[in-house]
């Protein structure tokens, strides 16, 4: 607290790159934690800085996209200063003004209700990503290490019943995970000792 | 200007009294306490803003308010003082 004279004095400076970082990469909304694809790969990439010792200042990736967490922000924010609860003087002041402002609430109150419903459905469709999200990674992922494991014990290895269960398993999870386009994009890049999602083939192994 | 934490008001009628005799700038309001976050109402009015971690610092950030930053947080990445 030294220096704070010197300190007013100083020229400004530009920080906007830190109020932008901020709440786009470190404020972590709620929702977000109970992500499980958001919060794994959070996990995943601590561990693995720290296993390499890396630097810590490359952990925190965008959020969601800027505009989305801004608006976000805005939304939360309270539009109107309350009025403190004090007797007396205070108490009748903040009564006559809430009767002048009330007028002014009224035709604001749509706009705003609008808003918080707005709001309310933006936050459900979240959960609902969240649940298909979980869907995805937990269910899914389940019943396809368990029909692997079945397939691996029931079928030859190197068979062709064997390869072409895996080929399908496999695009099956990417269909499902990175949708239609994700599944075009493995396929064009499947080399000629690979199936067709990348993994290769256990003839011979 | 001191302002109290929405959820711990530190500062009893004693301290506060205390505070005043030893340092004579020291302000503050007991009324203060009856708005939730009052700080954030202050902000437009005082030249630097001081905090620990609390997000008075982002919203000094966004009201371009010099920033002292006591202790190490979130908050020092912006803090023209840090300590």
């Amino acid at each position: 607290m030294t220096g704070i004279e010197e300190l007013l004095r100083a020229a400004p400076i530009d920080r906007d790159n830190v109020l932008l970082w901020l709440p786009t990469r470190y404020y972590i909304p709620e929702s977000f934690l109970c992500r499980p694809g958001w919060l794994s790969r959070f996990l995943d990439k601590t561990i693995e800085l720290h296993r390499l010792r890396g630097r810590y200042d490359t952990l925190y990736e965008p959020i969601d996209a800027a505009h989305t967490v801004i608006d976000k922000v805005i939304r939360s924010a309270i539009p109107q200063i309350p009025v403190a609860n004090s007797q007396g003087e205070a108490a009748s002041l903040a009564a006559e003004l809430d009767s002048l402002r009330e007028d002014a609430a009224a035709s604001s109150a749509l706009a705003h209700s609008a808003a918080l419903q707005q709001g309310q459905l933006q936050e459900q469709i979240g959960a609902l990503s969240s649940e298909l999200e979980s869907y995805r990674t937990g269910v899914l992922s389940s019943l396809f290490h368990w029909a692997r494991g079945w397939a691996n014990t029931r079928l030859p290895l190197g068979s062709r019943r064997r390869n072409v269960a895996r080929a399908l398993a496999n695009a099956l999870v990417v269909l499902v995970s990175r949708g239609p386009g994700g599944l075009l994009r493995a396929l064009r890049r499947r080399s000629p000792n690979q199936d067709p999602l990348g993994e290769s083939r256990e003839v011979g192994s | 200007m001191f302002s109290p934490h929405p959820d711990y008001p530190a500062l009893t009628r004693d301290i506060v009294s205390y505070l005043r005799v030893t340092y004579p700038h020291f302000v503050y309001s007991h009324e203060l306490e009856t708005i939730r976050s009052a700080s954030q109402y202050l902000i437009g009015h005082v030249d630097a803003v001081a905090s620990v971690s609390s997000m008075v610092g982002l919203q000094a950030l966004i009201w371009k308010k010099k920033i002292i930053s006591l202790g190490t947080g979130q908050i020092s990445l912006a803090a023209d003082s840090a300590g």
